[in-house]
């Protein structure tokens, strides 16, 4: 499994260098237009790739989950993010070169004398400038989740629309009726996965609603809602995957949020997540009633004990609401009757607030698990572990008799619990592979 | 860990797109046959 998932990781990174440099051997093929300085070459050929970066962007957020299964949907994001500035700095190269080795096209930017070509290229930039901007100031600029999401959308399709209609109008690569082709080509694949995302993907979603059918209360402030398919079979996941949910909108509203699953995935009647009321949209789950219909899109995510059956044991590092995935990967194995040893260290602020307390107590007697409670405030008499997790803890608590290539670690939490740990495991050797997490800071 | 892949297959992805570009423009504006 692990092999096939290197494989596949790879094959999809060669797939997306090939795809982004594709349009500089466009132009190399025969019969091209005719030579110019180096310079203008050089300017066109990053406004080019940085196009198809651009484009590509699309994909890669596109929730294709056979996409993002080699990596974990958080570094598919992450990506997302990283290489949005290097297609921005290709993007902005293109006039700048032009402006600086040839300055009379500076008259260009105004809108109300340039050419249409020109025109479309200015708003791309601008529309560019904007995504980049709403993106990275989004909290500075008081941008609530859902605006931004809109204006993102927005700001994207203008940038990729407009510098196709920019590439069309100057058409100087566009010499041939085949190089023609093949960019109407890449118009047309990149306005059918818009299509697919904002409207057959909603519209499929939305012919398989869910109903409410229970609100429960959990310790530390959290939420447990239960969701029965309606009128339909409903969907299979994986323990510790996470889905989109839409509650009280239409799945074409930008309302979703990303919530694991935790129940087992063994249960086939019905989904539920557990959710801590931490934000605006958590805080309303309490007022979720019974019969309430939402929508769900996934599952979603690689981060599963289903993705490594050799191991001969796991580890599962939890912080606060950050045991949800790890609570459906333990009732799923507990439901399969597993007998491999677990280890769950979950830290939390103090024994109250220590979500799925006494499940985690009864789940002991079925599975060969060992429950570490690491607390930050203790109780009075309390003789267990304090503090936060570090490296002796967890050297101290690694399964006897099994080696460390046999045992995968799962990591749910605080992101600074996770890069705290994350640190850990790499300094005490652990291949990268073998210790897993999955973030949702998307933005 | 995965995150560091991550920011060094976009330096990768960035550093050849930039170094492609450099030869195609050679190439087609005729430094370069």
């Amino acid at each position: 499994m692990k092999k096939r998932s290197l494989i596949k990781g790879i094959g999809w990174g060669v797939l997306y260098l090939f795809l982004t440099v594709a349009p500089l051997f466009v132009m190399l093929v025969s019969p091209a237009p005719g030579q110019r300085e180096f310079w203008r070459e050089l300017s066109v050929s990053f406004g080019f790739v940085g196009l198809s970066m651009m484009a590509l962007q699309f994909v890669l957020t596109a929730r294709f989950q056979w996409l993002k299964s080699p990596y974990g949907s958080d570094v598919v994001y992450l990506f997302h993010r990283q290489i949005s500035i290097v297609a921005f700095l290709l993007i902005i190269s293109h006039p700048i070169l032009l402006f600086v080795f040839s300055p009379s096209t500076v008259s260009l930017l105004n809108i109300f004398t340039a050419p249409w070509r020109a025109r479309a290229a200015v708003v791309s930039v601008l529309a560019l400038l904007g995504l980049i901007g709403f993106s990275i100031w989004r909290k500075t600029l008081k941008l609530d989740y859902y605006t931004w999401r809109i204006w993102h959308g927005i700001f994207a399709i203008l940038a990729v629309g407009m510098a196709l209609i920019h590439i069309e109008l100057v058409g100087y690569y566009l010499n041939t009726p085949w190089k023609k082709i093949l960019w109407l080509v890449y118009a047309v694949f990149w306005i059918g996965l818009l299509l697919y995302t904002r409207l057959l993907k909603p519209l499929w979603i939305m012919r398989r609603p869910y109903i409410v059918v229970d609100v429960q209360e959990e310790r530390g402030n959290a939420w447990t809602i239960t969701l029965k398919p309606d009128g339909h079979q409903g969907l299979r996941f994986h323990p510790g995957q996470f889905a989109w949910i839409n509650i009280r909108s239409s799945p074409f509203s930008e309302k979703e949020h990303p919530f694991s699953f935790s129940s087992s995935s063994e249960n086939t009647e019905t989904i539920s997540f557990t959710i801590k009321a931490l934000g605006d949209f958590t805080k309303t789950i309490k007022d979720i009633s019974v019969g309430e219909r939402v929508y769900v899109d996934g599952p979603y995510g690689s981060f599963s004990i289903d993705n490594h059956d050799h191991a001969k044991a796991f580890m599962f590092i939890a912080g606060g609401v950050g045991i949800t995935p790890m609570m459906s990967m333990l009732r799923a194995l507990s439901d399969r009757q597993d007998s491999r040893p677990l280890t769950l260290i979950y830290a939390n602020r103090d024994w109250e607030s220590i979500t799925f307390r006494e499940e985690l107590e009864s789940l002991k007697r079925t599975l060969n698990l060992n429950v570490v409670h690491v607390l930050e405030q203790p109780p009075h008499g309390w003789n267990g572990k304090t503090g936060y997790i570090n490296r002796d803890l967890l050297e101290g608590l690694l399964p006897s008799g099994i080696q460390k290539n046999d045992l995968e670690i799962f990591i749910c939490g605080p992101i600074p619990m996770m890069n705290a740990v994350d640190g850990i495991l790499g300094s005490m050797k652990f291949w990268p592979g073998d210790y897993h997490s999955e973030r949702f800071d998307l933005v | 860990m995965r995150r560091k892949l991550s920011l060094a297959f976009t330096i990768f992805i960035g550093a050849i797109s930039v170094i492609l570009a450099l030869i195609f423009a050679a190439i087609r504006s005729g430094l370069v046959q």
